[in-house]
């Protein structure tokens, strides 16, 4: 027989946590609208450089049509030095290329698998290509990042950005982020952005920006149409365009962020109305098996005393 | 009688679904051939998104220029001051920027992505002023190199607010 109190206090207690995770997806439904509206004014920075990469063909594939055709091909615009290598030669040059990962997490957790994956793929592409200690860094953005992948990269760890997800992600933000990669001491030659792409409320998509130094820049196939730059200012248009990237990256993926928490609390909320339904059954049933009981002892020893 | 009225019933039907077919699914703002397609966006707000315009003129560090259609493609960047967007009907906006990068693509295609914007009518001169002077008092109390440079980068540009608010 279940205990009487036992019961109650059980309860009780998945009361309170439907209440918690019934506000929380009220909190994230409120930050969630903000952030999709901030998203809307954010979109062109990620536009911008991408449109840039496909005018000077530095990354394959058109830009306006993978965002009509949505995730699928996102993954077309891979940037040239990163397909698959087919010579001899090309192996080598890959090998030698200084590679940049940037995973796009925030500090907080109760939202499914929006960190996980993004952990996930990148723990997928540093096991596939020789993990380097030296030629492949890892920035991790956010705590979620950072704990998920450290104990499987500690070598590659380059740096790591906290305080991300508490407030809305402003421009400034991407900027001291990008300080600090100058700052940090290490060339890159391309580099890749790791983020959820916010779709819809409820569907976030994993993509990857890439980005490049300015030797590449300078080498890309068509470059030669653009007019002739002078090297400082083209520096400066990289440092601002990874600026507008991580910004961009940052963005979309707090949307997702949001939505994702929005979807797994409603989850949990649904999941903890049922357990309340089933405990009421149990505990009314128990109550009322305890009255019987009492009854039955009753009747019977008066039964008894006659 | 009733004849010809169906014959002319039918005409017109007939001539109806040709003027729907003839309309043929077009975004107003969609660029054509000789337009060029403006993105200008900033941190806090998206001004333009593809729209067709007829002309951009950006402060960039290597001097300020005017982009028309088919303008050769090009990178600049920005540096403080306003950026002023001729529409395709002619009406000019005013738009003060603080920093961020101009893209011309060879498919005639603008992007300009500036870290801070504002139309030019939302400048406090007053403000500017205030601004402008503890960005000097900063300049001039600063101790390394670093916030010496930061606090040039803030008198530049509240120098140029205070002038585009003159303006």
């Amino acid at each position: 027989m279940v205990q009487l109190k036992q019961v109650s206090i059980r309860l009780k207690s998945i009361k309170n946590i439907q209440k918690i995770t019934k506000t929380m997806k009220m909190v994230s439904a409120s930050k969630f609208t903000r952030a999709e509206r901030e998203l809307e004014a954010a979109r062109p920075f990620g536009y911008g450089p991408r449109k840039f990469y496909e005018s000077s063909q530095l990354v394959k594939g058109k830009v306006d049509e993978s965002k009509k055709e949505g995730g699928k091909a996102e993954k077309a615009p891979e940037p040239a030095a990163a397909a698959p290598p087919t010579t001899p030669e090309d192996k080598e040059a890959n090998k030698n290329l200084r590679k940049l990962y940037i995973a796009m997490t925030s500090d907080r957790g109760l939202c499914g698998g929006v960190h996980s994956g993004v952990a996930r793929r990148i723990r997928r592409e540093l096991k596939d290509i020789v993990t380097e200690p030296k030629t492949n860094k890892l920035v991790c953005v956010g705590d979620k990042a950072r704990s998920m992948l450290r104990r499987t990269f500690p070598l590659n760890m380059l740096l790591s950005v906290k305080d991300v997800g508490r407030i809305s992600p402003q421009f400034s933000d991407a900027g001291g982020m990008a300080a600090a990669l100058a700052d940090a001491g290490y060339t890159f030659d391309i580099g890749e952005v790791y983020y959820n792409k916010f779709v819809s409320a409820v569907k976030y998509e994993l993509s990857v920006i890439p980005f490049f130094n300015m030797a590449k820049i300078e080498a890309a196939p068509n470059i030669s149409a653009f007019d002739d730059l002078d090297s400082d200012q083209l520096e400066c248009y990289v440092e601002f365009t990874l600026t507008a990237i991580l910004y961009y990256a940052l963005k979309e993926g707090a949307a997702s962020e949001q939505s994702a928490r929005m979807a797994a609390m409603d989850n949990a909320t649904k999941n903890a109305g049922e357990m309340i339904r089933k405990l009421t059954l149990l505990f009314n049933r128990t109550r009322q098996a305890v009255i019987t009981r009492e009854l039955i002892e009753i009747i019977s020893g008066a039964a008894a005393l006659k | 009688m009733e004849d010809r009225e169906i014959m002319a019933l039918a005409f017109r039907g007939v001539l109806r679904s040709a003027a729907r077919r003839l309309q043929v699914r077009s975004y107003a703002d969609a660029p054509r051939g000789d337009e060029m397609a403006l993105t200008f966006a900033a941190g806090n707000k998206v001004y333009y998104d593809k729209q067709a315009v007829k002309q951009v003129d950006v402060p960039s560090f290597s001097g300020s220029f005017g982009i028309l259609p088919k303008h050769v493609p090009t990178l600049a960047v920005l540096r403080p001051g306003v950026v002023t967007v001729t529409e395709n009907d002619g009406a000019q906006k005013k738009i003060f920027v603080s920093s961020g990068t101009v893209t011309v693509n060879d498919d005639s295609s603008v992007q300009v992505l500036a870290e801070e914007a504002h139309p030019l009518e939302n400048l406090d001169r007053g403000a500017a002023q205030e601004a402008l002077s503890r960005a000097q008092s900063e300049l001039n109390s600063a101790g390394n190199e670093k916030a010496k440079a930061e606090a040039a980068i803030a008198v530049e540009v509240a120098e140029e607010i205070v002038k585009a608010a003159t303006a």
